[in-house]
C-alpha cells in the first residue's frame, strides 16, 4: 500500500483533505460515518453490501490512522511501516466496534490504533545497544530488501543487496546481523518473560505432555489464541508454505515485520501450548 | 557426575564434511542465540536469500528447543551445521535421560516439518549411554528457483 496515496472518498461525503491536526477537536468531521456503522451491523444486508460499507469506513477513517502513525515518526521506524501498522489497527477497530453500545467510534478507534502502533514499537525496538551507524545501515538495508523483493519476486541475497546499495558485502552481513540481534526470537522472548521464575523446565513439561499428539491439528487449534492477522501469518507460513516475502506482499507489511510477528507468534504459541491442559490433567 | 555429562554424542566420532561446523556447549537456553548467530553468518556467507536465512534461523531455534526439552542439567549439546547454497543440514545430539522416550513437542515438530525436506530423530545407545539425535535437512535449490 502506498503511503503517499490519499484516501479515496468513495461516498458522497468529502474525506477531509488534511490530517486532523490535534486531539479530537473536530469529531464532527467523521460524523457522517455513524449511519454506516449501523448499516454494517445490519444482518439483513448481503455480505457484499457489508464488505463495501466496511471498505468505505476503513478508507474514510484512514486519515486518523495516518495521523496517529505520524505522531510516532522519527523514532527509528519507517513511517511507511508505521502507517501500515496503524491501518491494521484501524481495520481491527472497524471490525470490533459495536455501534449499538452508543459510544462514538473515534473514542474507540484512537486507543485501538495507538495500541497497535505501541505494540509494534514494543516488538520492534532495538533491545540491545547498537551503534548509530549500524542502525542506519540496517535501516538502509531494510528499505532495499523491500524494494528488491518486489523487483525480484523473492527475497534478495546478500550480494544483491550489496550491489544495489553500492556497499561491500561484509557491511551487508554486519547490518543484517545487527537487525537480527535486536529482534526477540521465539526462544529469547520466552526466556525474557520467564527469567524470574523457576520455570526453566517448562519446555520439558510442555513437550512431554504433547508428545505424540497429532501436531498439525494441535497447532491449528491453538492458533485461535493469536490475533487474527498473526494467526493468518502463521497459517500462511506453516500450512501454505509461503515464504516471508510472499506473506509480506500479501498482508502489506515489510518482510522484516512479518519476521518479527512470526517470531512473536511462535513464542506465544509455545507458551499457550505449555498451558493447555491435557485430557488427564 | 563429571563423566556423566561429559558423555555427549555420536557426532563426536563422525568425520567432518566440507563446510561442516560443529558447536558444542552446555545445553542451556542462553546458548541458543549464539548458535543461531553462527548459522546466520554461515548462511549469509553462502549468499543464501534472506527468506531462507530466516528459515534456517527458525529451524535452529526449534532443533534447540527439542534438544533442550530433553536435556539434563549440565548436558552437552552438540550441533552440527552444514550450510551451503545447495543444501542445509542441522544435526544435533544430546545425552538422554536414562528413562523414557525423548519428548518431541508438537509445535517444534510441525514447524520443523514445514521447513524440512527430511526430518529424522532417533535414540541410540543404551543404559546411561543413550543419546538422542535429530537431523534436519533441506535442499536450497527450491528456494533459489522460486
Amino acid at each position: 500500500m502506498g503511503s503517499t496515496q490519499e484516501p479515496r472518498a468513495d461516498s458522497a461525503e468529502q474525506t477531509p483533505p488534511s490530517i486532523p491536526t490535534s486531539r479530537q477537536e473536530n469529531p464532527n468531521e467523521y460524523q457522517e460515518f455513524v449511519p454506516l456503522f449501523r448499516r454494517l451491523a445490519d444482518a439483513s444486508r448481503t455480505a457484499e453490501e457489508r464488505a463495501s460499507i466496511r471498505e468505505r469506513l476503513i478508507t474514510g477513517h484512514l486519515p486518523i490512522a495516518r495521523h496517529i502513525a505520524r505522531r510516532f515518526r522519527n523514532r527509528g521506524q519507517r513511517e511507511e511501516d508505521l502507517i501500515q501498522v496503524a491501518t491494521v489497527g484501524l481495520i481491527n477497530a472497524v471490525d470490533r466496534f459495536d455501534a449499538e453500545r452508543g459510544s462514538d467510534f473515534l473514542s474507540f478507534a484512537v486507543p485501538t490504533i495507538t495500541g497497535e502502533v505501541r505494540r509494534y514499537f514494543r516488538d520492534a525496538t532495538w533491545s540491545v545497544h547498537v551503534p548509530r551507524r549500524l542502525k542506519e545501515l540496517h535501516s538502509k538495508i531494510s528499505t532495499t530488501v523491500t524494494a528488491l523483493s518486489q523487483d525480484l519476486g523473492r527475497s534478495p541475497r546478500p550480494k544483491e543487496i550489496a550491489t544495489e546499495l553500492g556497499i561491500s558485502v561484509e557491511e551487508v552481513y554486519e547490518g543484517l546481523q545487527a537487525g537480527y540481534a535486536y529482534r526477540s526470537d521465539s526462544l529469547d522472548g520466552a526466556d525474557d518473560d520467564e527469567s524470574s521464575g523457576a520455570s526453566s523446565s517448562r519446555y520439558g513439561e510442555l513437550d512431554e505432555r504433547l508428545t505424540m499428539v497429532e501436531d498439525r491439528e494441535t497447532l491449528a487449534s491453538v492458533l485461535t489464541v493469536l490475533p487474527e492477522r498473526e494467526a493468518a501469518i502463521v497459517a500462511m507460513r506453516f500450512f501454505e508454505n509461503l515464504t516471508q516475502t510472499q506473506i509480506a506482499q500479501r498482508v502489506g507489511l515489510s518482510q522484516m515485520h512479518v519476521s518479527r510477528l512470526l517470531s512473536a507468534s511462535v513464542a506465544t504459541l509455545r507458551k499457550t501450548m505449555s498451558n493447555t491442559p491435557t485430557a488427564e490433567r | 557426575m563429571n563423566e556423566q555429562w561429559q558423555r555427549d554424542s555420536v557426532t563426536e566420532s563422525a568425520p567432518f564434511r566440507r563446510h561442516e561446523v560443529e558447536l558444542r556447549t552446555l545445553a542451556a537456553r542462553e546458548q541458543v542465540p549464539g548458535v543461531r548467530a553462527l548459522a546466520t553468518e554461515l548462511a549469509m556467507r553462502e549468499d543464501i536469500d534472506l527468506d531462507s536465512v530466516e528459515d534456517i534461523r527458525l529451524a535452529v531455534d526449534e532443533v534447540c528447543a527439542i534438544m533442550l526439552a530433553n536435556s539434563m542439567t549440565d548436558t552437552v549439546l552438540a550441533i552440527r551445521l552444514l550450510i551451503t547454497g545447495e543444501h542445509v543440514e542441522i544435526s544435533a545430539s544430546i545425552a538422554l535421560r536414562d528413562d523414557g522416550e525423548p519428548a518431541v513437542g508438537s509445535l517444534s515438530l510441525s514447524i520443523l516439518r514445514s521447513l524440512a525436506d527430511t526430518l529424522d530423530y532417533w535414540t541410540s545407545g543404551d543404559g546411561d549411554k543413550r543419546s538422542f539425535q535429530l537431523t534436519f535437512a533441506r535442499s536450497m535449490r527450491r528456494a533459489a528457483s522460486s
